[in-house]
């Protein structure tokens, strides 16, 4: 797959003195869905705004098709947080149509897609509401198809599922697979959606306190953190949590039973200290199981283990 | 096309609130009025006099330099309030340009507004001003020019501060102390933004003289400090939205 974005030992710092990116690389490829993940004030929306030249890094390169990038790039599109893409006073096709202008586009060049968005979208009856009047995710909608009918080659999504609906979820989760499959853009997504993240992107990067400390496929995340998940069920005994506290596992104390997830991802010593622990205590175990995994699991671990937490 | 995106866009707002827009329009009228008829109750003067001609050119042009500059930084403050300032600023022309033309169509419709309680004054009052559309054009234009490089200082300013109204109310009184200014007294007095310009408006206007009669210094005085002016506006805006990009504040409110 052919680089679009390399992004090269970016450090972004603030004259505040806040230190919002460190020191992070990494490549956006043609045509793919990836996530940007990360708690809170991990610097999420200041790698977007450095990729749309909103703000500007304090050291390190950003290319773009392997040419540096100085100034604005107009093959980058960016739908911000929240609902702040739009005029709320004029008409979606008004937003539209003044949008492409300040793009340089006319809007006679553009009817049959913006025609064909607005359809794919559900809000062909809505064309001549103002945005002001509409639901959130359907303001969503509109903002993000302004971005599509560019001639850009990236789309930035800034939590683009903050407070919607779960259909509207829904609804933008196949227009982002249609972004990149149809209109062959690349996405890149942040969000704290990790169900929204794990079933629309190929590829994660998880950054904590600016720096990145992860980036792989989901699938791969999961794989990696899934066969060293462990979760064992067995009957509820008095005192019976007191002798698993000390060992490295979380207890989940029920009425009957009681259970407890321990990682194996370092050693599986571990797995041999619950066993033992279980058959010196003579509990009865009623379930024994590789648990099912899901990225926002995956996340919670790499971000716990990047802060030195047990 | 980025004009007039812009020219479609303000004749959108101003059918779409049309109400507030000709509230505006009456307000401009009634305030006037106010003003007329207090000076002449104040001062004694007949209505007839000089004095009260060139008040309505004054008070024709302090409106226009409210419009110019306030325009520009109320502007800037929505789309931030907004959050469409980022969104602009990310086209592929420069912001600065963006907002000249979003503040030049803005300035279209409030001109032939300006024109309508003008006409409206000189019915009421029964002063008829002269009127060279071509000569008034011209010394307007330039007074717009000197008044968009003010605009760009104090839009440079909302880029980075957002908040700039304590500053801004005191720029309307510096306008009506710019009409006092004695500039026939010393030449540098015609340096100061518009001071110049005000005066040939209200000699044309007023006096009935055309810019062809102007002579080669008049238009040094027109000419040099409009464009000096702007393009000090420009660098301190272009700065200003420099800083702004640096600190991530521009879409801040």
């Amino acid at each position: 797959m052919k680089s679009i974005i390399n992004f090269s030992g970016v450090t972004k710092k603030y004259p505040s003195g806040t230190l919002a990116v460190d020191n992070i690389s990494f490549d956006i490829f043609e045509n793919e869905i990836v996530g940007l993940l990360g708690p809170n004030g991990a610097g999420k929306t200041t790698i977007i705004k450095l990729l749309c030249s909103l703000t500007n890094p304090t050291e390190g390169e950003i290319y773009i098709y392997d040419k540096l990038k100085k100034k604005k790039s107009t093959i980058i599109s960016v739908v911000l947080e929240g609902n702040r893409n739009l005029y709320w006073k004029l008409t979606v096709l008004e937003n539209i149509k003044y949008m492409l202008a300040l793009k340089g586009i006319k809007f006679s060049d553009r009817t049959t897609l913006v025609d064909e968005l607005l359809t794919k979208m559900n809000i062909d009856d809505k064309k001549d509401a103002l945005v002001g009047d509409l639901s959130r995710g359907m303001q969503q909608k509109v903002a993000v198809i302004i971005a599509l009918i560019d001639d850009s080659k990236i789309i930035l999504l800034d939590e683009p599922t903050l407070g919607l609906d779960v259909e509207s979820v829904l609804d933008i989760q196949e227009l982002i697979r249609f972004i990149a499959k149809e209109m062959s853009k690349s996405v890149i997504i942040t969000s704290h959606d990790m169900r929204f993240i794990e079933s629309t992107c190929a590829r994660a990067i998880i950054i904590n306190s600016g720096k990145k400390i992860a980036e792989n496929t989901v699938e791969e995340f999961k794989t990696l953190f899934a066969k060293k998940s462990v979760k064992v069920v067995f009957d509820k005994q008095d005192n019976v949590e007191e002798k698993f506290e000390k060992l490295n596992v979380n207890i989940n104390s029920k009425n009957d039973s009681v259970e407890v997830d321990f990682s194996c991802a370092d050693n599986d010593d571990i797995f041999y200290e619950v066993m033992e622990a279980l058959k010196d205590n003579k509990c009865k175990i009623n379930d024994i199981t590789y648990s099912d995994i899901d990225l926002e699991t995956v996340f919670l671990e790499i971000i716990k283990n990047d802060r030195g937490e047990k | 096309m980025l004009l007039v995106a812009n020219f479609k866009k303000e004749l959108i707002m101003f059918k779409r609130y049309l109400f507030n827009s000709l509230g505006g329009v009456i307000t401009l009228y009634i305030l006037f009025l106010c003003m007329f008829y207090g000076y002449n109750a104040a001062t004694s003067l007949p209505t007839d006099s000089t004095n009260t001609d060139f008040m309505v050119v004054y008070y024709a042009f302090w409106m226009l330099a409210l419009f110019v500059y306030q325009d520009m930084v109320y502007s800037i403050q929505e789309e931030s309030k907004l959050g469409t300032l980022e969104q602009i600023y990310m086209s592929k022309f420069s912001l600065a340009r963006i907002i000249v033309s979003q503040n030049i169509a803005k300035l279209l419709v409030n001109i032939t507004l300006l024109f309508v309680v003008i006409f409206a004054i000189m019915a009421t009052t029964g002063k008829w001003l002269h009127f060279d559309l071509f000569s008034v054009s011209v010394i307007v234009l330039l007074a717009v020019v000197n008044l968009f490089g003010i605009g760009f200082i104090f839009g440079g300013l909302a880029l980075i501060f957002k908040k700039i109204e304590n500053f801004l109310q005191i720029v309307p009184y510096c306008i009506l102390g710019v009409f006092l200014v004695p500039v026939g007294s010393n030449p540098f007095l015609k340096l100061i933004p518009t001071a110049w310009e005000v005066r040939i408006l209200g000699n044309i206007m007023v006096g009935g003289i055309s810019i062809f009669d102007l002579s080669a210094m008049d238009w040094f005085f027109l000419v040099v400090p409009s464009i000096v002016y702007f393009v000090i506006g420009l660098a301190i805006f272009n700065k200003c939205e420099k800083v702004a990009v640096d600190r991530a504040v521009l879409g801040k409110h």
